[in-house]
């Protein structure tokens, strides 16, 4: 397909071995791979490019089209429905499947990222910002916690910029569970929710477990339920492994993380590597800065030592005197 | 207010065991004066829900009846007060019900009910978000049947205020949803395939009237309910209806269950 040619998926970057971080561009990548759309990716992309300051978008030609909506469309009309290989009632419960799980899973994913203060100050905003250039990163993460208080004022039923004790995330957990729980109960021992060919649905709940699966926050209690559906937990890793394993970036990270010697270390030791590497930055730039500083100082205090010595110092001054008179 | 969501779910399990309250009320707008669409459309998926499981009640209108209302995730219309304990919109109000094991579809197994419970959430999303757009979102309906209706029984700038906030609250539950940035073509593309969905449903069992076999059960209240608000409400633009209309299947059954459950009104389909 000619068309194919220019264009390219703009994504944000993937962590934790997986694709990428955020829920939507999962879901695009998913339809993109499940059905073998030969399209690039690009990871390094900025969100404030596409139109809608809104990752992820597909650029084909000049035109761009933002959010998955469009991109589905787009690879319909291309010749790359998602349940092309669905029985007709398949199709339809496709659907209805996913839209329950968007009711049961859509506020717990919103709360827990964005929403829990702690979580997000310490994971979330880092994630977003790292994938936003310079100065969009001050001023970008928050526009998706702004988002995420809509989400959960009108599904959970409480406001976010509440005191942390009145947060009702209790209800959000019980009915994320008990999605978990049914999701688990019909995918059973198949490897996909409908057998033996993919859907939507398996886009959409794959996007969603797998970063409330993998990702590390301080309070996220989906993750432990998860873990103890173990059929949850191959779908999420077989996907990962199988179908976005060429994927560009995420392969080198899997590689990466996969073959040195990080994966033998704990995650607090990695944490204080991590951690030791800013010390060590923070520690050069305040040993430049002060050697800077001096040398300013020094500066300054010769030219005020030449200058008030000067006085003393009459020989040069003559010689100074004597060579410009016989110029 | 804000914890009411998990309350209503834990009063469901504590009162499993009493019997149906002779009182049980369920509270409502206006219904010929007042009343929009979308909440139209819940009211009567929950009278269609309580009529098939032969719980009786009364309704009472009030002009304020969103206001008392607990909250909910949608319209928050209508709620129900039985005895000291009150539940808003379709979904708790149907799992207190279940509770009591007074529920129509107890026979269904649990796979079948899962299946069941995903179609009632896809009916009851799309609909009340067509309908919420219908309402807010299209400039003629909104100025002209929306906003009077909405305004009606407070006084002068009251009015004004409510409407604001109404209009406001309708455009972030359709942000919510990914719906604000959709127009009305794509819309009624959604409703369609909707429709389409729920009549492929329908004529699984050919020769029953009701979705699931020849017993009613949720799906056939939630889709009774959106349907025909769809199909008997007037409003300057009629594309949510004519989209319906195609369904044949789809109006017979609103017909059936009207004729069993309501009689009293007679099913008007305007052109």
């Amino acid at each position: 397909m000619e068309m194919q040619l220019g264009a390219m998926l703009h994504v944000y970057k993937g962590e934790w071995g997986l694709p990428s971080i955020d829920y939507e561009c999962l879901r695009a990548l998913c339809l993109l791979r499940f059905t073998r759309c030969p399209m690039d990716v690009e990871t390094n992309a900025n969100p404030l490019r596409s139109g809608a300051g809104k990752l992820p978008y597909l650029q084909v030609g000049n035109e761009k089209f933002v959010g998955y909506r469009q991109i589905k469309r787009v690879l319909d009309l291309e010749g790359y429905p998602i349940d092309v290989r669905l029985n007709a009632k398949q199709k339809h419960l496709s659907t209805t499947y996913a839209d329950w799980v968007f009711t049961h899973l859509h506020a717990y994913y919103h709360y827990f990222l964005f929403g829990e203060p702690n979580n997000y100050d310490t994971v979330t905003r880092g994630l977003y910002a790292k994938r936003t250039p310079f100065p969009f990163n001050f001023y970008y993460p928050a526009t998706y916690q702004r988002e995420a208080l809509d989400v959960v004022q009108v599904l959970g039923g409480f406001d976010i910029n509440d005191k942390i004790d009145k947060h009702e995330a209790e209800y959000l957990v019980m009915n994320a569970k008990k999605c978990v729980n049914l999701l688990s109960s019909k995918l059973g021992r198949k490897v996909w929710f409908f057998g033996d060919t993919y859907s939507e649905l398996d886009a959409i709940v794959y996007s969603y477990l797998a970063i409330i699966f993998k990702i590390t926050l301080p309070n996220n209690p989906l993750q432990n339920h998860i873990k103890g559906c173990s059929n949850l937990v191959n779908f999420i890793n077989r996907i990962t492994r199988d179908i976005f394993r060429n994927e560009g970036y995420s392969s080198t990270k899997l590689t990466k993380t996969a073959n040195t010697t990080d994966d033998t270390l704990t995650p607090s030791e990695r944490k204080f590597l991590e951690s030791e590497l800013n010390t060590k930055i923070v520690a050069g730039v305040g040993a430049i800065l002060a050697m800077g500083a001096f040398a300013a100082w020094r500066g300054v205090y010769n030219q005020l030592t030449t200058r008030s010595s000067g006085d003393y110092d009459g020989i040069d001054y003559e010689d100074d005197e004597l060579e410009e008179g016989l110029d | 207010m804000q914890s009411q969501l998990l309350n209503q779910m834990h009063t469901a399990d504590k009162l499993s065991e009493e019997p149906w309250p002779e009182d049980a009320t369920l509270y409502q707008p206006f219904d010929a004066e007042q009343i929009l669409l979308p909440e139209n459309a819940s009211c009567l998926a929950v009278k269609a829900y309580l009529k098939m499981c032969g719980l009786p009640f009364n309704i009472r209108c009030c002009g304020n009846a969103e206001n008392m209302s607990p909250g909910g995730r949608m319209t928050k219309l209508p709620f129900l007060r039985a005895g000291a304990f009150i539940f808003a919109e379709f979904e708790p109000i149907v799992n207190f019900i279940e509770q009591k094991d007074m529920a129509i579809g107890s026979w269904q197994d649990p796979d079948e009910k899962a299946d069941m419970r995903t179609y009632v959430s896809l009916a009851e999303n799309i609909f009340t978000m067509a309908e919420l757009y219908i309402s807010f979102k299209n400039e003629r309906v909104y100025k002209e049947v929306t906003a009077p209706r909405n305004g009606i029984v407070f006084p002068w700038p009251l009015s004004q205020i409510q409407n604001y906030t109404k209009r406001r609250n309708a455009l972030r539950l359709l942000k919510v949803y990914q719906w604000n940035d959709l127009d009305i073509k794509h819309v009624i593309e959604k409703v369609s395939k909707c429709c389409e969905t729920l009549e492929y449903k329908l004529k699984e069992s050919p020769t029953t009237p009701f979705f699931y076999g020849d017993q009613p059960c949720e799906l056939d209240a939630i889709a009774f309910g959106h349907l025909f608000s769809i199909l008997t409400t007037t409003l300057p633009n009629m594309a949510l209806a004519h989209t319906v209309q195609k369904y044949k299947h789809l109006v017979d059954f609103c017909v059936f269950i009207d004729d069993k459950y309501f009689q009293s009104k007679q099913i008007k389909i305007s052109h």
